[in-house]
């Protein structure tokens, strides 16, 4: 069993060590996206995690090195949700990316069921069909030519109080929507509803990552390493030597 | 149907009049159109897969089925080969983006089931996938009626000699002429395997809520009766449809 508040600490990374690493994190991403690419899989990244986790940043600083002509982001705000006319999943299939592209979903099926849930527009057996549905779409997809990334990032209510109120001093109330603060008034429900679904979809081909968001630069780090990893093992390439023969082959070029 | 589905245990006694026909499809044409309105406001979806023989009728009952039916409700998706982009996605994603909303009626002339029948048989996808493809449709299917779809799956059978028939009537007849293609020769050069593949697709597919009807289609007029009357009795039956209405 996995449990959040496990999560909730992370060393300290200064901005200044960040900035020394970023670029080349990010240039081997690109890398591994494009390779990815010319083999024809398609990536899944799913973020997830709470209303002022820092998945906005964590996100740009991901996608800004990549080809965007290859890339989807889509993005859930749970408070449009729309009349049900479909299956959940109808929507996601939609926006599944395409062989050799990519899709990041900023909040996805899984805070979809879990707004559901706790907004009660869906019931007991719908929730608990929900789970099974989801499990079986990762596992078809991953049968397939499809890679799918999951992560979470995690604060505490009291983290999460503080950047609400700093955003708010800074002049920046804009960035705090009222169903965040009611995630924040409700954060037990909720803490429950995230740790039920970590728990019953993480799976060997599928996995979660669960990651302190406490340090943002830390946060980004992890996530943009793991993802790294993660490709890497999948396409069975080093892409920091990759890295290190494209910059001698530039130096050269000089 | 069951484990041990066989073609050769089919049999073509059922016939059908031009007039008892007539009566039949009237009456169950007016009971379809009541039941797609009562499945309307109950926000039931309805997922028709109609598959079968070259030449074995599914245009025409198709056709007989919708008739009646307001056309706001129901769509009908003619399925092929798959294009470029349909290609380059899981092979089930053009069937998930055809899906019919709450209420409505999608009809598939040809189905997903091409993944474990032409696909298979003429070796356009590998074995360890089409062998997959048994599951993820099964969990397909159970997805969709979880969430309130109801399922009926067709197949049009007509004998080897009948489709024979059929094909050489096509061939002189030159407003027929068009539905006739070498491929539909090539495919009933393959009559066992295509057999061996719907055998096996029917057995593992099977299920209470996606349930198999073989159909024999030697005689049309039975044929379309019968794939209107499974589609009403069904209906009736889930949707608890008062006597009001049929």
């Amino acid at each position: 069993m996995m449990h959040l508040k496990d999560f909730e600490d992370s060393p300290t990374l200064e901005k200044s060590a960040y900035d020394m690493v970023e670029k080349d994190l990010q240039e081997r991403l690109y890398i591994l996206f494009s390779e990815a690419s010319k083999q024809k899989l398609a990536t899944i990244l799913i973020l997830e995690g709470w209303a002022g986790s820092g998945k906005g940043d964590l996100l740009k600083s991901i996608t800004t090195r990549l080809d965007p002509r290859k890339l989807r982001v889509y993005s859930l705000e749970n408070s449009d949700a729309k009349p049900k006319t479909h299956h959940f999943l109808y929507d996601y299939w939609q926006k599944l990316p395409l062989y050799g592209e990519n899709a990041i979903f900023d909040g996805s099926w899984y805070s979809r069921v879990s707004y559901e849930k706790q907004e009660k527009l869906i019931n007991k057996r719908e929730y608990k069909d929900a789970f099974k549905s989801i499990l079986n779409f990762e596992e078809t997809l991953h049968n397939d030519r499809y890679v799918i990334l999951k992560y979470f990032l995690n604060i505490s209510s009291k983290e999460q109080k503080r950047r609400f109120k700093k955003a708010s001093e800074e002049g920046k109330k804009w960035m705090v929507s009222e169903s965040d603060w009611k995630q924040f008034e409700n954060y037990k429900d909720f803490e429950r509803l995230f740790e039920e679904y970590l728990n019953k979809t993480d799976t060997e081909i599928c996995p979660w990552s669960i990651i302190s968001a406490k340090n943002k630069y830390y946060c980004r780090i992890s996530v943009i390493e793991s993802i790294i990893r993660t490709l890497e093992e999948k396409l069975r390439i080093d892409s920091r030597q990759m890295l290190l023969v494209l910059k001698s082959s530039e130096q050269q070029a000089i | 149907m069951g484990d041990k589905f066989k073609f050769q245990n089919v049999t073509f006694n059922e016939t059908l009049s031009s007039k008892d026909y007539k009566k039949q499809i009237d009456e169950l044409q007016e009971r379809a159109r009541l039941f797609s309105h009562y499945s309307y406001k109950k926000k039931r979806s309805i997922i028709l897969v109609f598959e079968g023989w070259d030449a074995a009728g599914k245009g025409g009952a198709i056709r007989r089925l919708t008739s009646r039916i307001d056309p706001r409700l129901y769509t009908v998706s003619s399925i092929a080969a798959p294009n470029e982009v349909e290609r380059n996605h899981h092979y089930l994603w053009r069937f998930w983006t055809k899906l019919p909303a709450f209420g409505t009626i999608g009809i598939f002339d040809r189905s997903w089931y091409g993944r474990l029948l032409v696909e298979r048989v003429e070796g356009f996808t590998k074995e360890e996938d089409w062998q997959r493809s048994f599951g993820e449709i099964v969990n397909f299917e159970e997805d969709l009626s979880d969430s309130g779809a109801i399922i009926i799956k067709y197949w049009l059978h007509v004998s080897p000699e009948e489709q024979l028939k059929r094909f050489n009537a096509r061939k002189d007849d030159p407003l027929k002429r068009w539905k006739l293609t070498e491929e539909d020769w090539r495919n009933r050069d393959k009559w066992p395997l295509y057999e061996e593949a719907a055998e096996e697709a029917f057995s593992k597919t099977h299920k209470p809520n996606a349930p198999w009807h073989i159909i024999p289609a030697n005689d049309k007029y039975f044929a379309r009766t019968e794939a209107l009357r499974i589609f009403c009795d069904r209906l009736e039956n889930e949707l608890n449809i008062p006597e009001k209405f049929s």
